[in-house]
This record gives structure tokens, C-alpha cells and sequence, in this order.
């Protein structure tokens, strides 16, 4: 197994008006290739930002991150896009789909501006996703006409778009009821099986117990895991 | 102490600074155009001032060459009502600008230093001496004659001789500088200077000033004036009518009124497509602010203290936005006036019409305020769980026909596929977006349509001349065949033109010949006739006129109208009517013999001219010689070059076509900032969708190919609309300037300008999307996605 994550000595600050917040200190984190990680710890310990610091969403104010080889925190936002798209799958708590696109659109959406494939292979690999997430039904409904489990089974699918190696969960059942949780962290645990490395926030002391790995943070910083 | 409901409404302009700043900016342009409805009382304003600083006359006579002595002066100095007299020699003759010969005027005072009517202002140099003269300064403003102080130029004296003369300093007279807005050079100078290059030993015009400048008194006074010059001097009629201005008129007031009624209907479209635009903008921030909304009334705001706190943000932005608005509406309406006035010779000082200024604030406010409440009383009243769970799309996006026939396409780029689908998310605000653009099209496209049809306006008052060269100034018969015998000359007809009174209105009479080649009648007659044999034969008292004439006094065929003239009231029958454009379609033609009746005088006002082709070159060359020969005669003439004049009256239509499109232009202005103000705002909705595609993989290229594609679809589809909307806006302007400037405009459609139109459309776009785009490119997906 290799390592697929290095996190070395990262900062991470926010500046609001007079007021300046330290959201990570000099936090260093190794995942390996294949681990299904849960990052727990209250409200504002840093979770969300450590995994924007994975993903490229926010930059570092210190350190280095490196993730599948590749330094980052020194991409152009471009690039960093670009690399994002092909190299990670993100879900987050809301579901952040794109209301005037259809499901299978929205799961087809990572792979058209990686302009992977035809767009007939996209689309019937977006299909394939939605199937195995159980919505190929629903593929051609808008998010509206979707319940909140369905939106985030398409977020789900949508993540697998390109085949990235690394899934990122931001509290990616939060929103959803527990049966309904259970159902989705089970699609989760599929894919971990299939030898993606999954790394997620959770508030759920359940939904941690199920992770291979928990990292627990407080203050800025990791103090378990 | 404010409540923190209030420091909400005031920490929301902060907030967003953008959206703050193009709404303020939004309000500032449509309230700038309200200001356009002070110009018709700044120019009263600034015109009363001049009049009195500069003594106007009351009165003004011109006369044959008279001697007046110091009694005579003083005498008619005590005429009932008379406040003071003041003659003048004015020289009309020609000068050479290079080699090209140009109509100039002098105007000799007694005593530049020291006059009483009718004042000419030194505006730098030297009083000038002898054969020297002040030039009017809008003799380079009106771009006929570009020579400053101590400058020379030649004028071709009674003799027929070049004379130097020297240009001593700059002068601005209110009643002579309107004359070069004809392209004539207008220069001041001694009274010898004029009579050494004329022939003049006395006076040929008279100013009057009266104590009582009623029309009964000055009619009075003016008849006073002809008994005494026609009695105690050697004055036998006045050579033509009496010019006179009472109270607040003022030179050329009538076309400065009928320009600025017919700008009234601008004023009222950019005021419309300003409220239009204002609504759109109020309410989009408003209901942008649903789940704000939701959340105040989930803590237990009241609809009424929801309502106040929106309305306290609508009344800031108004109040700023109308106040910046009022400020450049002072600084428009003086540049309008400044632009109107400068042709005419006025400069105006600078002035504020703080009655305007004060309502163009007020009703600012009063817009943004109106334009909120909808949005206002609707988001007030939405449902905490609705407002809550509001999401920048409505609830039923997707059901529409209009959302599937937009969700067709597949075979588009996603990002354009996306593109084109937000068009249908908040479908009031497109709607609103692409309403504004066709409004824009609309308006550009109209008034270009004017403009157009202004100068083809201008060609139509020409078309049915036939002659080539015209001579101003009487012409003895003795020397007709001398000017036939010009190598290039067709053939030469006398014609008669006279200042007349139809029923209170200016209207000149042309008296043609009765075989008058000169003017195509056959083909400009609508009703009636033309003049007879008979007519000619009996002098009847007969005319032709024109059809705006005949519509604006409503006289028909067969109608009397007394006609007031240099030697009396006479009565004439109306015998028909013709449709050209000639004096805006006001031209009244009768028999020669009649008017060389009515005017006890047989000699004619000039000769009209037809060459043997109509090649420039031949007609310059047929003009020259014409003045060749009456200047060896030693007369004082004037030569128009036909297709000279037509091109000079198109170029002088340039004020009116400058404001259609300085209007034009502000409204295109106007709706491009609304524009800019709609996709920055469709950007901040979006934030959190930008980051999100970010987040998947988009670049800077996909987002700004989405929001692009948006933009462009809407001003495209508002273009395709904006084009009938630019035949109606063509049709209303036509109308109203028929009616404000009882012009007979035809109504032409600028079909030429559509793909321009397109290409200032989708290129307009493409630079107000800029910003927008600039700023969705740049946000950093976390930031994005922790936008609120």
C-alpha cells in the first residue's frame, strides 16, 4: 500500500475583519492507499478545513500537502481544479448538485469537463454509477424532484465520475435520516472494498465506529489517529 | 442607540459592496436622465441674463441706405414708447477663406466702446480700429471661419476689390452669432470700416428698444418708426418686415423650444427604461434575500418589521443613488444646453434648476421606493418554511415548457448546456434582463431611425429644386444675358422671396415666374393647383403652400389668410398644397407678379440658376463666373451652390442627430449597467455553484463559458426583440417631432443598422460579463462554497 495523503506541518488561518481564527496548527496526517478514515471532534476542531486542505478547496497558510505524489498547495487554481477532477471525488452534507441538470447529468458533470471518454461512454458510465448507488430509474430527474437520500446517492455517484482514487465526505449522511444514513454508509463501505480510500467528517459516534481508522481532532489539531 | 433590525438594513449595503454599487449606480443613471427636463428653463435663465446684460432689442428695421443726423436720432429717441435707438451699417459680401469664397457680414457700430443696444462683447483682443474687426466667436464654433487675433482675410469690397482685413479680437453679439449657424462669417467692426467697403454713407438697420414691449404697443411704435423715416427721411418702405422680440423671447427661442419638445419624448423613454431597470434591480436584491427573510420571521420578526427593514435599505440605496443621479442630471442638462446653444453662438454660464434638482431627487426615491414594494410585500409575506428553505431556484423549475425546451440541446457542451438552463431558474429576472436589452436595441434602433430619417428630412426639402445656382440680392434685368451667355448655364429665371405674418407666425413667401422651371411642382403638389397664366397675368393674390403650413393653421384649398407684409396686411387665397420639406414644410410660393405687387417693388430678390449638367465641377466653375460678372457691376450679392447647401444643411441637422444619440447612448449605458448589475448578481447566487464546479474538476474556462452562454442567449433573444420595439420607438419619435417641431419627418426604419445593432449587442455583452466573470473566476472554492 502506498501513501496517498502527507499532510507536513500545515497552518491553516482565517482572517474575518479585526478578528483572525487559527483553524489547524502544524498538523501532519499520512493516509495510505485504501484506508477508510473518519475524522472526528466537536464543532470548529478542524475537521472541514483539514479536508479542504486534501481536496485543494482551501490552501494551507503553512506546510505542505501532498496527495497522490503531487505537491497541491502549489498548483494554480486551474490546475488544482483540473487535478481535483480527476484524482478526487467529493460529497458534501448539502449535496451541492446542480438544480437544472438532471441526476444523470450531475453524475455525468465531472467527466465532461475532464472530457473523459465520448460523451455516449460518460453517459453510460453515469448510468452504471447511478445503478449502483440504486437511482437508475431517477436518472433523468431534476435534484427537485429527488428526496434528500436520492440527491446525495446522485452526489454519490457523482463522485465516482472519473474513477478517483481518493473520496472526500464532509459530513456526507448529516443530512439525511438514520435509516436512510445506514443505507448510504453502506454504499460507502462498498467502495472502500473496491480499494478506494475514503476519508469523511462525521459527528457520528456510529458512522466513526464503522471507519478502519478514526483521526480525532481538537483545537487545530490531531490528538488521536 | 439603532435597533439591530436597523443596523441590519444599513450592515446590508455594506455587505455586499458590488450589488450595493451598481444598484446606487443603477438609480444615479436613470435619475440623471430626469434632468434633461430642465434645460427648456436653464436656457430661459441663462437667456434672460444675456438679453439684459446684452440691451436685446425690441425692435429691429432694416432700411435702404438712410442718412439719420443727430436730430433725426434724437427725435425718434422720443417717439411714444421708444427707450432708445440705435443704427447700424451692416455690410453683407463675401470673404476668401483660401481660395474659397465665403458669405460674411459686418456689423458696424458707431461706437464699439460705448453702445447701447444690442451690445457686442469683446471676449479678448483690441477694439478695432480701422479695417479692422472682431470676429464672432462662433464663427469657429460653427466651423465657418477658424482665424483668431491678429489674423487677415480677405473681403471683396463694393468694388469688386480684395481689401485686408485685420482681425483686432474675439466678439460675441446674442443677435448676430445665430448667422453662422447658416455658415455665414459674422465680423464686428467700426461704423467707417463698413462704409469704406460698402457703399453705405448712412444706416440700413435700426434697433429700438421700448418701454411697453406688448404687441399692440410695439405694432404702435413700429408704426411710428415707418411715419417718421418714410416722412422726415429719405426712407420709403423698409426693406423688410420688422424684426421683434418681446418679454422673454429671444433669437432662434422657437427652434430652441421645438428641439427640446421634441426631446421630451427621450426624456420620457430613458425615465421609462430607468424605472424598468430600477424596478428589475430592487426586485431582485429583494427577493434575493428570501431565506434572510425567513430567518428574521423564524425569530420572531413580524411581516410589518421585515418589511421596514427592507424598506429602510431600498430608501438608502434610493437616496444615494438619486442624489448621485441628480448631481450628473445637472452636469447632463448642461452639457445638452451647452450642445444646443453652441451653434447658435450662446455660451451659457453654468446653472442649477434646483427645482429639478430637488424633484429628480424626489422622485428618485420616490421610484426605488415603488419599484421595492412588490418584491417587498411578496417576501414579507412568504412562509418561514418556504423562505427557509429558498434555494436560487424556483420551486417548479423544470415543469415549464419553456424549462424543458431549454433542457433540450444535449449535444452542447455541458457548460453550455448549463448556461443556457439558468436562463429558465429565476425566469422574472431573465424575462426582466432580456426586456432591458430589447428595450436598449429598442431605443438605439429608433433613434438611429430618426436620426437617418432626419437627414433624408433635410434632402427631402431639396428634392424638388431644381435649380443649381441661386443668387442672393437683386440682379437688373440688363444683366440677365450676360449671365446666360456663362459657358455651363442652362438658363436663369428671376424670383422674388419676402419675410411675412401668417396669422402670427414667421413665414417666408418665395414669388416665382410663371414658366418657373426652379421648382418641380408637378411632382409636390397633393391638392389644388399651381399658379395659372391668369394668376400671373392678374397679380392675383394667390398661394401654394405647404402641407405641414396647411396642417399646423388649418387651412385648406380655397381658404383667405391675411398675410401681413413689409408694406401692409394683404389677403391671399389658398390655391394649393404641396409635400415637400422646404422651410419644414412651411414654404409658401405665389405668382412673382403678385408679390412684386404687394410689395410695390418690380425688382427681384435674385435669380435662380440651371446648369447644363450637374457635374460639380461645372456648376463651381458656372458660380464663379456668375460672380465674376455682378461683381464687376458692383453689386451686392450672394451665390448659394445648391448641392452645396444640401450637404451644409445636413452637416448643420448634426445637433439633433447628436442628441439622438447622445440619448441613445445614455440608454444604452443605462442598460448595460442593468445588465452588469443582473449577472453580477446571477454570479453571487451562484457562488456556491461555482465553487462546487470547481470542486468537480471546472476550470476558469468552463464557469466563464457558463455564465457567458447565459448572458449572451439573453441579450441575443432581447436583440431579436428590441428590433420591432426600435419601429415603434421610430413611429412615436416621428410623431412627436411632427407635432412638437411641425416637421413632416418621414418614417424610415434603420434596416442598415440591425447587424450593427448585433455586433454593439453581443460585444456590449461580452464587456459588461467581464467584471462578473472576473469575479466568479477568481473565487477560491472554499470561499465559495462558505458564501452566504
Amino acid at each position: 500500500m502506498g501513501r496517498l495523503i502527507e499532510l507536513r506541518k500545515v497552518d491553516k488561518s482565517y482572517t474575518t475583519g479585526k478578528l483572525s481564527y487559527q483553524a489547524l496548527k502544524q498538523v501532519d496526517l499520512d493516509v495510505d492507499e485504501g484506508e477508510l478514515a473518519a475524522i472526528v471532534g466537536p464543532s470548529g476542531c478542524g475537521k472541514s478545513t483539514m479536508l479542504n486542505m486534501v481536496t485543494g478547496i482551501d490552501r494551507p497558510s503553512g506546510g505542505s500537502v501532498t496527495v497522490a505524489g503531487e505537491r497541491i498547495d502549489t498548483m494554480s487554481e486551474d490546475a488544482l481544479a483540473a487535478w481535483r477532477g480527476r484524482n478526487v471525488g467529493i460529497i458534501f452534507q448539502f449535496f451541492q448538485l446542480f438544480p437544472t441538470l438532471t441526476a444523470l447529468e450531475n453524475a455525468m458533470l465531472p467527466m465532461d469537463l475532464a472530457k473523459r471518454g465520448t460523451v455516449e461512454e460518460r453517459r453510460e458510465l453515469a448510468q452504471r454509477h447511478l445503478s449502483l448507488v440504486g437511482l437508475g430509474e431517477k436518472a433523468g430527474n431534476l435534484p427537485s424532484e429527488l428526496s434528500g437520500g436520492e440527491q446525495q446517492r446522485v452526489a454519490i455517484a457523482r463522485s465516482l465520475a472519473n474513477d478517483p482514487k481518493l473520496i472526500i465526505g464532509d459530513e456526507p449522511t448529516g443530512n439525511l435520516d438514520s435509516a436512510t444514513e445506514a443505507r448510504m454508509f453502506d454504499i460507502i463501505k462498498g467502495l472502500s472494498e473496491q480499494g478506494k480510500t475514503i476519508v469523511y467528517v462525521t459527528h457520528s459516534q456510529k458512522l466513526a465506529d464503522r471507519a478502519n481508522r478514526r483521526i480525532r481532532m481538537l483545537d487545530g489539531r490531531i490528538v488521536e489517529g | 442607540m439603532v435597533s439591530a433590525l436597523t443596523r441590519k438594513s444599513l450592515k446590508d449595503l455594506s455587505r455586499r459592496r458590488a450589488r450595493t454599487v451598481f444598484t446606487v449606480l443603477t438609480v444615479a443613471f436613470g435619475v440623471a436622465g430626469l434632468g434633461m427636463m430642465a434645460i427648456e428653463d436653464l436656457a430661459d435663465r441663462g437667456m434672460a441674463d444675456q438679453i439684459s446684460s446684452s440691451r436685446m432689442y425690441n425692435i429691429r428695421i432694416n432700411v435702404e441706405d438712410v442718412a439719420l443726423n443727430a436730430t433725426n436720432l434724437r427725435e425718434l429717441g422720443e417717439l411714444p414708447n421708444v427707450k432708445d435707438v440705435e443704427p447700424r451699417a451692416i455690410a453683407r459680401g463675401k470673404m476668401y477663406i483660401g481660395e474659397r469664397r465665403v458669405h460674411a457680414v459686418i456689423i458696424g457700430v458707431e461706437d464699439l466702446a460705448d453702445q447701447r443696444i444690442d451690445l457686442t462683447e469683446r471676449l479678448s483682443g483690441e477694439l478695432p480700429g480701422p479695417m479692422e474687426v472682431l470676429t464672432e466667436e462662433a464663427n469657429s464654433v460653427n466651423g465657418v471661419y477658424q482665424g483668431g487675433t491678429g489674423g487677415t482675410f480677405q473681403l471683396i469690397n463694393f468694388e469688386g476689390r480684395n481689401v485686408t482685413v485685420r482681425i483686432s479680437g474675439v466678439g460675441s453679439n446674442l443677435v448676430y452669432s445665430p448667422v453662422t449657424y447658416e455658415g455665414t462669417a459674422v465680423f464686428y467692426a467700426d461704423i467707417g470700416t463698413v462704409r469704406a467697403l460698402t457703399n453705405l454713407s448712412g444706416y440700413n438697420s435700426l434697433s429700438v428698444l421700448v418701454d411697453d414691449d406688448g404687441k399692440g404697443a410695439i405694432d404702435a411704435t413700429i408704426e411710428d418708426v415707418r411715419d417718421y423715416l418714410t416722412s422726415r427721411t429719405t426712407v420709403v418702405a423698409f426693406a423688410e418686415l420688422p424684426l421683434v422680440r418681446s418679454g422673454t423671447d429671444w433669437a432662434s427661442k422657437e427652434m430652441f423650444t421645438n428641439i427640446l419638445d421634441s426631446l421630451t419624448i427621450l426624456t420620457v423613454m430613458v425615465l421609462l427604461a430607468s424605472a424598468f431597470l430600477i424596478s428589475n434591480t430592487m426586485n431582485t436584491i429583494i427577493s434575493e434575500q428570501r431565506k434572510e427573510i425567513g430567518q428574521l420571521k423564524a425569530i420572531g420578526a413580524t411581516a410589518r418589521q421585515v418589511f421596514r427593514a427592507f424598506l429602510t435599505t431600498s430608501l438608502i440605496i434610493g437616496a444615494v443613488g438619486a442624489a448621485i443621479g441628480a448631481a450628473i442630471g445637472v452636469l447632463v442638462s448642461f452639457a445638452v444646453l451647452d450642445n444646443i446653444g453652441r451653434p447658435f453662438g450662446v455660451a451659457f454660464t453654468f446653472m442649477v434648476d434646483v427645482p429639478t434638482v430637488v424633484l429628480s431627487f424626489a422622485v428618485g426615491v420616490g421610484i426605488v421606493v415603488l419599484a421595492s414594494l412588490p418584491a417587498l410585500l411578496r417576501s414579507s409575506r412568504v412562509p418561514v418554511r418556504e423562505a427557509l428553505e429558498s434555494s436560487g431556484i424556483s420551486a417548479t423549475y423544470g415543469t415549464g415548457a419553456l424549462d424543458r425546451m431549454l433542457m433540450r440541446g444535449s449535444r452542447l457542451p455541458r457548460a453550455v448546456q448549463m448556461g443556457v438552463r439558468n436562463i429558465g431558474r429565476k425566469k422574472g429576472r431573465s424575462v426582466a434582463t432580456l426586456l432591458q436589452v430589447a428595450l436598449a436595441v429598442g431605443l438605439f434602433m429608433g433613434l438611429i431611425s430618426m436620426s437617418i430619417a432626419v437627414t433624408k428630412a433635410t434632402e427631402g426639402a431639396w428634392f424638388a429644386r431644381n435649380f443649381d445656382v441661386r443668387v442672393w440680392g437683386t440682379v437688373p434685368e440688363d444683366a440677365f444675358d450676360g449671365l446666360e451667355a456663362i459657358d455651363g448655364v442652362g438658363s436663369l429665371e428671376p424670383y422674388i422671396t419676402t419675410d411675412t405674418s401668417m396669422r402670427g407666425r414667421d413665414v417666408e413667401i418665395w414669388g416665382y415666374t410663371r414658366d418657373s422651371i426652379a421648382w418641380d411642382h408637378e411632382a409636390t403638389l397633393v391638392k389644388g393647383r399651381w399658379f395659372s397664366g391668369e394668376d400671373h397675368a392678374t397679380n392675383a393674390t394667390v398661394i401654394v403652400i405647404g402641407k405641414a403650413l396647411s396642417e399646423l393653421e388649418g387651412l385648406g384649398v380655397g381658404d383667405a389668410v391675411d398675410v401681413m407684409t413689409a408694406t401692409g396686411q394683404f389677403t391671399f387665397t389658398v390655391i394649393g398644397i404641396q409635400d415637400t420639406l422646404m422651410d419644414d414644410g412651411r414654404a409658401v410660393f405665389a405668382p412673382y407678379t403678385a408679390l412684386a405687387s404687394v410689395l410695390r417693388d418690380t425688382s427681384n430678390s435674385g435669380v435662380l440658376m440651371h446648369t447644363t449638367t450637374k457635374d460639380h465641377a461645372v456648376i463651381d466653375r458656372v458660380a464663379t463666373a456668375v460672380e465674376d460678372q455682378l461683381t464687376a457691376r458692383g453689386l451686392f450679392f450672394g451665390i448659394d451652390i445648391k448641392y452645396v447647401e444640401v450637404e451644409q444643411d445636413i452637416a448643420s441637422n448634426r445637433g439633433v442627430v447628436t442628441i439622438f444619440m447622445f440619448v441613445s447612448g445614455l440608454i444604452v449605458v443605462i442598460s448595460l449597467i442593468g445588465l452588469m448589475s443582473t449577472l453580477t448578481m446571477n454570479v453571487l447566487d451562484r457562488t456556491k455553484e461555482i465553487g462546487m464546479l470547481r470542486c468537480i474538476g471546472g476550470r476558469a474556462r468552463d464557469i466563464r463559458r457558463t455564465f457567458s452562454t447565459e448572458a449572451l442567449a439573453l441579450s441575443l433573444t432581447g436583440w431579436v426583440i428590441g428590433l420591432p420595439i426600435g419601429a415603434a420607438v421610430a413611429l412615436i419619435v416621428e410623431r412627436s417631432i411632427d407635432e412638437s417641431l411641425k416637421m413632416e419627418v418621414p418614417l424610415y426604419y434603420a434596416w442598415g443598422y440591425i447587424l450593427p445593432a448585433l455586433v454593439v449587442t453581443v460585444l456590449g455583452t461580452l464587456l459588461v460579463i467581464q467584471a462578473p466573470l472576473l469575479r466568479a473566476t477568481r473565487f477560491r472554492p472554499g470561499d465559495a462554497l462558505r458564501y452566504q
